[in-house]
């Protein structure tokens, strides 16, 4: 990689201005052969970001592919079928008792308030209560271990070599420790949180624990790194300082890096938190009783117009959340 | 060919602030004046009312003949294409090139899609046109550079370059020497005034430092609160009216804040 | 959680914050019913649960089934379809993302980039900006508000089966995501040399081209490479919906309670992703977007 090879280098820096053109060897006056020449070995010569143009080419090279692949095609939604299908999803997306019939908001109203309010409170507060518990849990299990994550801290002397080489054991230890945490989150992280759930709620059975843990296991794995990144990315002069002091590595995680990263801990946990609201609202469709399941339920019975309605609600609970957790995180900003 | 000014009685008030107050001034074409004075004394407004990007409240600025208010909305931004700026914080973007950030100074005058290419997919002609203003601004080695790889004295020339590629009939400068550090200031402005020369502009700046303006430039006009205290020959400035001019008082450095 | 109250800045906001969470854990825990000493009651067979987790250190790569044939040709099968999705998906967000996400910022309308004195298509600009940027913003809001599985279902139940019901699925959503953040970076990033480009005469399209485009792209570029991360794992989910991606052979081995062959696709999926993330890590530590 070539790029920023002169610019960024201290010596041109310190030199500051150029020579004006006696070193650079062209002047106004030359010749335009000689100065397309020039320009053209200029721009031989520049920075390049190869990296980033292959990847740029290999993205490009992947898109054409995928729409040539005939893997699918949007001819299918304009078959006579698919139209005739449209048609009748969208008779069947108004409520029941309106079907076939002109809008009546007062028939709305009542259908609304008989077939939808009744589940409403428990569908909204259990997908909410799910995604708190959930995120909760992650982000305790991400703190706990991002510790030993963090590549600043998890080492045989963090912020002070001092004193005799730490033995081979505890060298190999703190290694092991990082990859352990590292590769965990990345295991965690890389399976969807849909997949997780299905898998818990097969194995363990239906009910809360599982899908709380099928939350927290992705979510630990994103907020675990995170957690460790901020960690890394601390400022070190308190912690030098209270190694100094003979602190041990917990001493200076809680009473140095921990108040240092909670605003961005913080701020990260909510923005998970807006995401687990979002899963919540699915992992109903595997069987927990959220408001998936309800929307499960609807489809399985053809209630399109039901299935429609909680959908919505899904989708009301969805922007209450992404309100809450960017005036939360608004604050938390400001603060810190 | 070069452009003359002239502001009639100029007032331009922020809200309640004055910051400029009856202001008359006429620079013939081709000509170099400094606006010397303390800062918040009203340079930067005055620049600006040169500039056309500024109305004044009371009074009249013409640029080239014809008052400012008067032209069209068309008319406004074919002057402004022709009026090359390099402001105290230069004002490129710096996750361009080089080439990219001279290209933009054509903005005024460039279609979409003719602007696309020059940045994407240069022509020759371009290229060898943005690459003679490199020269001549010294440094020509960086044309494929990107900006934020570049020293301050270096940005600094990169948007000279740029406001000459506007091909401007009048140029302006506020406060080019607190971009660089001191020891290039002496360069910055003899480079500037190289630049107006050789292209026979219009100059105006504004500038700090008395010592460096007196040695540069021909004219200067001290502003003090808004108003115009001298506009004399450079040699003719007496030590009084400059100890005057930046003579603080108790109410300006209240004012400061609010009139920059 | 002491060390917060003595030497955060402003400790008590966050503190605040940190006990708000605390007690909303524990009433969700509470209307939950989670009780940690019922933690595994639900279990119905330990056996299955051994059985499975048992699985995840013998993945296999011949089948379970009696005819035991070979499993690669599959696992490709699956990735291949969960990278088409997530890619054509992902393409359709980003022109949806570029196009509402530009509508969505004011920066074509609002402060120094609109000169109000200067014709009547920068004031009509002006006068129809807030109105677009709003309207868009309510549609953002909509696309994202709806999960890829939802907008899946209902693509289905409305066209019946067909495969571009999972590239649309996924490229709602992600483009409202998309035009979300962009429309937040644009704003975000420094007008000044749009501003000085406007005094030398620049249009508001053009400015906007040069001066403003560039300063947002690295970050723009950065955040769309993480969230082609998450439409990979996004397609791989809607394999649960039928879609021949990586989900639809975990749920099917799982339901044969072929649990090595489980594995084995989910440890081709963790490759995939992670693969993605380190091409992505790569690319931003050698700061290629900036």
């Amino acid at each position: 990689m070539t790029r920023r090879d002169e610019g960024a280098s201290p010596e041109t820096r310190k030199g500051d201005e150029t020579p004006r053109g006696e070193v650079a060897g062209i002047r106004a006056a030359a010749s335009p052969a000689d100065r397309a020449a020039r320009v053209d070995a200029l721009r031989r010569a520049r920075p390049q970001r190869r990296f980033l143009r292959f990847s740029l080419f290999l993205l490009g090279a992947l898109f054409a592919y995928a729409w040539a692949s005939g893997a699918f095609t949007f001819v299918d939604l304009g078959t006579e079928r698919a139209q005739r299908n449209l048609t009748r999803f969208l008779e069947e997306i108004r409520p029941y008792p309106l079907q076939g019939v002109p809008w009546d908001f007062s028939v709305y109203v009542t259908w609304f308030r008989d077939v939808i309010l009744p589940h409403t409170g428990v569908a909204l507060l259990a997908t909410l209560a799910l995604s708190v518990a959930a995120i909760f849990v992650a982000a305790f299990l991400g703190a706990a271990l991002a510790p030993f994550a963090a590549r600043t801290l998890a080492t045989p002397s963090p912020y002070l070599s001092a004193g005799q080489a730490p033995r081979a054991a505890t060298r190999l230890f703190w290694r092991g420790a990082v990859i352990v945490s590292r590769a965990l989150f990345v295991f965690t992280r890389s399976v969807p949180e849909y997949v997780w759930a299905f898998l818990f709620l097969s194995t363990l059975g239906v009910g809360p624990w599982p899908a709380v843990l099928a939350l927290a296991t992705h979510n630990m794995g994103i907020l675990g790194r995170l957690y460790a990144e901020s960690i890394e990315n601390s400022p070190g002069a308190s912690s030098v300082h209270f190694r100094a002091t003979g602190a041990s590595r917990a001493q200076i995680y809680f009473a140095s890096l921990l108040p240092g990263a909670l605003g961005r801990y913080l701020l990260y946990f909510f923005y998970r938190w807006e995401t687990c609201v979002r899963e919540a609202t699915v992992l109903g469709l595997l069987g927990f009783v959220s408001l998936g399941w309800f929307i499960q339920d609807a489809r399985a019975g053809v209630r399109y117009d039901e299935m429609f309605h909680f959908i919505l609600l899904g989708s009301v609970l969805i922007v209450f959340g992404d309100v809450v957790s960017g005036w939360v995180r608004k604050r938390i900003r400001q603060s810190v | 060919m070069t452009w003359d000014l002239s502001v009639r009685n100029a007032s331009v008030r922020f809200g309640t602030t004055v910051a400029l107050d009856g202001v008359d001034l006429a620079i013939k074409a081709g000509e170099s004046v400094a606006l010397v004075g303390p800062s918040g004394s009203g340079k930067t407004t005055l620049l600006r009312l040169l500039g056309a990007v500024l109305s004044p409240t009371a009074g009249s600025v013409r640029i080239d003949g014809t008052d400012v208010a008067q032209r069209s909305p068309r008319d406004l931004r074919a002057l402004r294409s022709r009026i090359g700026t390099v402001p105290q914080d230069l004002r490129l973007v710096p996750e361009l090139r080089v080439y990219q950030n001279v290209a933009a100074g054509r903005v005024g005058r460039r279609s979409f899609l003719g602007l696309t290419r020059d940045l994407l997919f240069p022509a020759q002609a371009t290229l060898t046109e943005i690459h003679t203003l490199l020269d001549r601004v010294g440094i020509e080695e960086k044309l494929y550079h990107r900006v934020d790889q570049l020293s301050g004295g270096q940005r600094q020339r990169v948007a000279v370059a740029r406001a000459l590629y506007q091909e401007p009939e009048l140029l302006l400068a506020d406060e080019p020497v607190s971009s660089v550090d001191p020891a290039r200031a002496r360069d910055a402005l003899e480079l500037l005034c190289k630049v107006a020369a050789e292209h026979h502009l219009t100059f105006v700046t504004s500038l700090h430092h008395i010592d460096l303006a007196r040695e540069f430039f021909p004219r200067l006009v001290g502003v003090r609160r808004g108003r115009i205290e001298f506009d004399v020959r450079s040699e003719d400035v007496d030590e009084g009216a400059i100890e005057r001019l930046y003579s603080l008082e108790a109410d300006e450095l209240l004012e400061e804040g609010a009139t920059r | 959680m002491s060390a917060v109250r003595s030497r955060g800045r402003t400790p008590s906001e966050r503190l605040r914050v940190v006990v708000g969470i605390v007690l909303a854990a524990i009433l969700a825990a509470v209307y939950l019913g989670l009780d940690p000493t019922e933690f595994f009651s639900h279990v119905r067979s330990w056996k299955v649960v051994r059985e499975f987790f048992g699985a995840a250190l013998a993945p296999t790569l011949t089948s379970e089934s009696g005819s035991g044939y070979f499993l690669l040709p599959q696992i490709w099968e699956g990735l291949h379809a969960t990278v088409v999705f997530a890619v054509a998906g992902m393409g359709l967000a980003l022109v949806i993302g570029t196009v509402f996400g530009f509508l969505a910022s004011s920066a074509w309308w609002e402060g120094e980039l609109v000169d109000a004195s200067s014709g009547w298509t920068d004031r009509a600009v002006r006068a129809i900006g807030p109105v677009v940027t709003g309207t868009v913003r309510v549609i953002i809001a909509f696309l994202r508000s709806i999960h890829e599985l939802l907008w899946a279902m209902l693509f289905l139940s409305a066209f019946g089966i067909s495969n571009a019901a999972a590239v649309l699925a996924i490229a709602l959503p992600y483009g409202g995501v998309l035009a979300k953040i962009f429309s937040e970076m644009l704003d975000e990033a420094p007008r000044d040399a749009a501003s000085l480009l406007r005094a030398a005469g620049g249009g508001s399209g053009t400015v906007l081209l040069v001066g403003l485009m560039p300063r947002a792209l690295p970050d723009i570029a950065t955040y769309s490479f993480y969230r082609f991360e998450c439409a990979l794992r996004s397609s791989a989910v809607l394999g649960f919906f039928g879609f021949p991606t990586l989900g639809y052979y975990i749920s099917a081995s799982f339901e044969n309670l072929y649990y090595r062959e489980v594995w084995s696709y989910l440890y081709a999926l963790i490759l995939l992703v992670g693969v993605v993330e380190l091409w992505s890590g790569w690319l931003r530590r050698r700061q290629e977007f900036a």
